[in-house]
């Protein structure tokens, strides 16, 4: 008996060191505070962050006395994807440290101690198409805001822009002005910044009376102008009166009177029931940090708060990520594919060592419920809000926001939508620039963007 | 060069200790014919050979690997002269004269001198157990040897200092092992009455109140007239002894009564000296060998609740008991402080994986204690998960080899005494071996044979004396016993007395 017991604390050592080596081991080798992590940098030289076209986004420069210099050649433009080291560390620096650090193959393990070199680290092939991320950065000039650029048909993340950035090389000299700078330059407003979504919420809100209403292509409203709910007054955009509208019209022009009585005809329920049915809270397994979107509607809500929530004020709060995921859904037929960012581990030479392929995430919504959203959405650009983007050689498909975050300050200004090219799916881009509704409009932004993109210009 | 020989070494220690892990459970299991098993001693030994030679091919490696590179460093000016190559001073200094002319300039003397003790050490041991320790049983040994090997390669690559002054220690254990065996050869040693054994134990742990070592800091170290060492060590050994004997009576409450005095007030003094390790161990042993005694299963349940009991009031009636166990449940909370040393001790297992970064590769410089308390934490890292493991599975060989002698054992005394030595062993190393690991809160207790520590190691190899010493008796009182049938009943062909089995599988010696 005595035996059996010795043996099976023996077995228990066992079993606990073979989860420590193997479940806890990530997360303990990656901590803070793991004094072996600095000693691995002095033996192992760091990979390479590349591009989707193979062009540096971060590398290791060895200069003649042998010291090592992190480089970002595209310094802030994508300063919030590929992160900063030296002081702490950040993005994807940080995330795929263990990859980067990863002697590449035994081979080279053995050749660099025969030459006592370094090792070279594995290198890391992201899906950011780096061209278009520039061109994003400096649009983007000026203003605060955030862009995504993905490809609903594989979940390839084309461009994550946030602004106002920070040129990782200069982050351990620069640091305190950094931190002190009131905008938040190391805030990646992307993928954390959470914005009251607008008018592109009415995306849920068309879907949800399309769930819930059997005779939605019947319901109709008289625009005044304003709709008055309990004694609240909620306007139309520039007080502009749109006259008799049906659902087509309604979230062409944005009618807010339109979707706000339809929300309150439809109740709290179908609002948060059609959010939660796409999604919308949901952090997509995403590879970044992100915070995930809110919404807080209930029962005891009266109905000016539900007819602000149904045309996008109220107290929902969304990412521009989530919002391209939602639109990334209703590209592709309901069918989300999981948002990557990361394609490939190469060794030095760019030999691919592991490869991501894309795969289902979920399906978010059902076919005609995505037909359904666009046809709303062709509206938009064709004769709509953003007819601007009417005239493309390719179908462009959209919704545009205006978010007001206060009495004093302009409006944020948003634009979600995807272009279909030759029949196919091709890109979805949300934009979202903070106070922007006068000065620095999404729609322009798009046009801008689509143009560069398909060489247009 | 170095790092390659270094990954090759590491499978091939690999390779080594789990032959020779398997060769022994496969006799303790299967117990082949005494041939087989003098076949498997015999490899059982070269592989530890074949580890030694493995090891001093790599320090000797090594040692040109960091003189060349000390020699350039010199060169290139970054390093001064002078500031390295410390050597033993006084009569050594003549030796080393000669010697280092014949030495090629990279080598320093100190390393051969060591290296060289160490080896002398090691075939002399062999040959004493062979010539003058008959009858005494060569797994244990092999065992013994090994984890010895171990801790020597190990210590040598924390620090070459320290690895000499266990060579020391392994000199004068060898010393105390033999004295020790020659004094067990009697039979007057079996019948010192309880008390005596009780005296000694008890004025052995307050020593520590009367000769306080204020160098150290500590309440468990005794310091008299330049010598210190850690009396618990000594305690463990004459407690067990105690324990024995007071569980051959057949009054059996009051036994356990006496017993579970003795036991409550060891373990006050020791939580008054803040050594929970050893507490824990004198529990255990105590708690064990009560079950082992009474044979009743609520000795175990009564034990656990009593320990539960016991640990909840500690918990709140000692500070130091506390922040033990909070450092247990989150060492990350303070883990630049209180959590310290279990952290960096996770960083190293972790660096170290299945197979290790190999010996010399990895950097365990940062965990404290490493040379005695935490040193699994780098065996792990250096050599591998995998041949950690196969370390505590010769723990427990060894453990469940000697529980098997003593069921054996006719004379209560003795069989009370294998067992006790055979849990204090194992309870000794699931305590160290649990802590390093997170499974258990850390407490400070040495692992037998492989840590550094004189008391320690002078106390493990006591105790595996004492063992030895019991299973020659058994085999002289066999082979008597087998001598006296054979006249009592001559030639009766196809019929063997029941009690004497003509052959037991550690026959071979």
């Amino acid at each position: 008996m005595i035996q059996w017991i010795f043996i099976l604390l023996s077995f228990t050592l066992i079993v606990w060191l073979g989860k420590i080596l193997i479940v806890d081991r990530e997360e303990i080798v990656a901590s803070d505070y793991n004094p072996l992590t600095e000693e691995k940098m002095a033996e192992v030289s760091r990979g390479a962050i590349l591009s989707a076209d193979g062009k540096y986004l971060a590398y290791t420069d060895v200069a003649e006395d042998g010291s090592e210099i992190r480089r970002y050649p595209y310094g802030p433009a994508a300063a919030h994807v590929v992160g900063y080291i030296g002081r702490g560390q950040s993005g994807l620096e940080a995330i795929l440290s263990g990859v980067l650090m990863e002697p590449s193959t035994l081979i080279s393990q053995l050749q660099s101690w025969a030459s006592e070199e370094k090792v070279q680290g594995c290198s890391v092939q992201t899906t950011l198409n780096i061209d278009l991320q520039s061109y994003i950065y400096d649009q983007l000039d000026g203003f605060q805001g955030a862009v995504v650029v993905s490809e609903p048909s594989t979940g390839k993340i084309l461009a994550l822009v946030s602004n106002p950035s920070f040129d990782p090389e200069a982050i351990v000299d620069d640091w305190e002005v950094i931190i002190n700078d009131e905008r938040g330059p190391l805030y990646a407003r992307a993928t954390m910044g959470l914005y009251p979504p607008g008018s592109t919420f009415k995306i849920i809100t068309a879907l949800a009376m399309y769930r819930n209403m059997p005779d939605w292509k019947l319901y109709s409203y008289e625009c005044g102008g304003e709709l008055l709910v309990d004694e609240q007054v909620i306007m139309c955009n520039d007080h502009r009166a749109h006259g008799y509208m049906e659902i087509e019209d309604a979230f062409a022009y944005s009618c807010n009177g339109f979707f706000g009585k339809a929300g309150i005809d439809m109740g709290w329920a179908a609002l948060v029931g059609t959010a939660s049915y796409v999604k919308l809270g949901n952090d997509f397994d995403f590879i970044l940090d992100q915070n995930t979107s809110e919404m807080h509607l209930s029962e005891t809500d009266v109905d000016s708060m539900v007819a602000q929530t149904a045309m996008g004020q109220g107290e929902t709060l969304v990412t521009p990520f989530a919002m391209n995921m939602l639109t990334a859904a209703i590209a592709n037929d309901g069918v989300l594919y999981q948002p990557y960012l990361v394609q490939a581990v190469t060794d030095a030479k760019g030999g691919v060592l592991r490869s991501v392929e894309p795969t289902i995430w979920g399906t978010v919504m059902t076919r005609p419920e995505a037909d359904f959203l666009e046809n709303l959405m062709r509206g938009v650009t064709e004769y709509g809000t953003a007819s601007r983007l009417s005239d493309y050689p390719y179908e462009v498909y959209g919704k545009t926001g205006t978010a007001q975050v206060g009495e004093e300050e302009d409006s944020h200004s948003w634009f979600t939508g995807y272009t279909v090219k030759d029949g196919k799916v091709d890109i979805v881009i949300t934009i979202l620039v903070e106070n922007g509704a006068e000065t620095k409009q999404a729609v322009p932004l798009a046009d801008a963007i689509l143009s560069h993109f398909y060489g247009l210009q | 060069m170095f790092q390659m020989t270094a990954l090759v070494a590491k499978y091939v220690d690999l390779a080594l200790i789990l032959l020779f892990t398997g060769m022994g459970y496969y006799m303790y299991l299967k117990k082949p014919s005494s041939i087989v098993c003098k076949e498997l001693f015999a490899y059982q030994t070269a592989i530890i050979i074949l580890f030694n030679i493995l090891s001093f091919v790599l320090i000797i490696l090594r040692e040109y690997h960091t003189a060349k590179t000390v020699e350039e460093a010199i060169e290139s000016g970054i390093l001064s002269e002078g500031t390295h190559f410390q050597t033993i001073r006084g009569i050594m200094l003549k030796m080393q004269q000669i010697t280092e002319h014949f030495l090629p300039s990279w080598l320093r003397f100190s390393v051969v001198f060591t290296l060289l003790i160490y080896l002398v050490l090691l075939l002399g041991m062999y040959l004493l157990i062979h010539k003058l320790h008959r009858h005494t049983n060569r797994l244990l040994w092999n065992c013994v040897f090994m984890l010895m090997s171990i801790g020597f390669i190990v210590l040598w690559r924390l620090d070459q200092e320290t690895a000499r002054y266990q060579v020391y220690w392994l000199a004068a254990g060898f010393v105390v092992i033999n004295v020790v065996m020659l004094f067990f050869h009697g039979r007057w040693i079996w019948n010192i009455p309880v008390w005596l054994f009780l005296l000694g134990s008890v004025g052995l742990i307050v020593l520590p109140f009367i000769f306080p070592n204020e160098a150290y800091g500590s309440l468990n170290w005794v310091y008299i007239k330049g010598l210190s060492f850690q009396p618990s060590e000594f305690v463990k050994i004459l407690f067990a002894f105690f324990l024995a004997v007071i569980y051959t009576k057949n009054r059996k409450l009051y036994s356990v009564l006496v017993a579970g005095a003795v036991t409550g007030f060891m373990a006050l003094v020791l939580l008054v000296q803040r050594d929970l390790g050893t507490l824990l161990i004198f529990g255990i042993l105590a708690w064990m060998m009560t079950y082992d005694y009474v044979g009743k299963g609520y000795v175990l349940w009564g034990g656990l609740i009593l320990v539960a009991v016991a640990g909840y009031a500690a918990y709140h009636l000692f500070e130091h008991v506390q922040v033990r166990f909070d450092i247990w449940l989150d060492p990350w909370e303070d883990v630049n402080g209180q959590g310290y040393q279990i952290a960096q001790s996770l960083f190293a297992i972790t660096d170290g994986g299945f197979f290790g970064t190999g010996l010399f590769q990895g950097s365990p410089g940062y965990i404290p204690a490493r040379t005695t308390d935490m040193i699994f934490a780098v065996i792990v890292e250096e050599f591998g998960g995998v041949f950690a493991i196969f370390v505590l599975l010769i723990y427990l060989l060894m453990f469940l080899f000697v529980m098997e002698t003593g069921r054996r054992e006719r004379n209560q005394f003795r069989r009370n005494l294998l067992v006790a030595f055979g849990i204090l062993f194992m309870t000794q190393t699931f305590i160290i071996v649990g802590g390093v690991i997170k499974l258990i809160p850390l407490t400070g207790v040495t692992l037998p044979f492989i840590s550094y520590g004189g008391s320690s190691l002078l106390s493990s190899f006591i105790t595996i004396g004492i063992i030895e010493a019991v299973i020659r008796l058994y085999r002289i009182d066999r082979e008597e016993a087998r001598k006296h049938a054979r006249q009592q009943a001559p030639a009766r062909p196809g019929r063997g007395k029941g009690s004497i089995r003509p052959f037991e599988f550690d026959d071979p010696f």
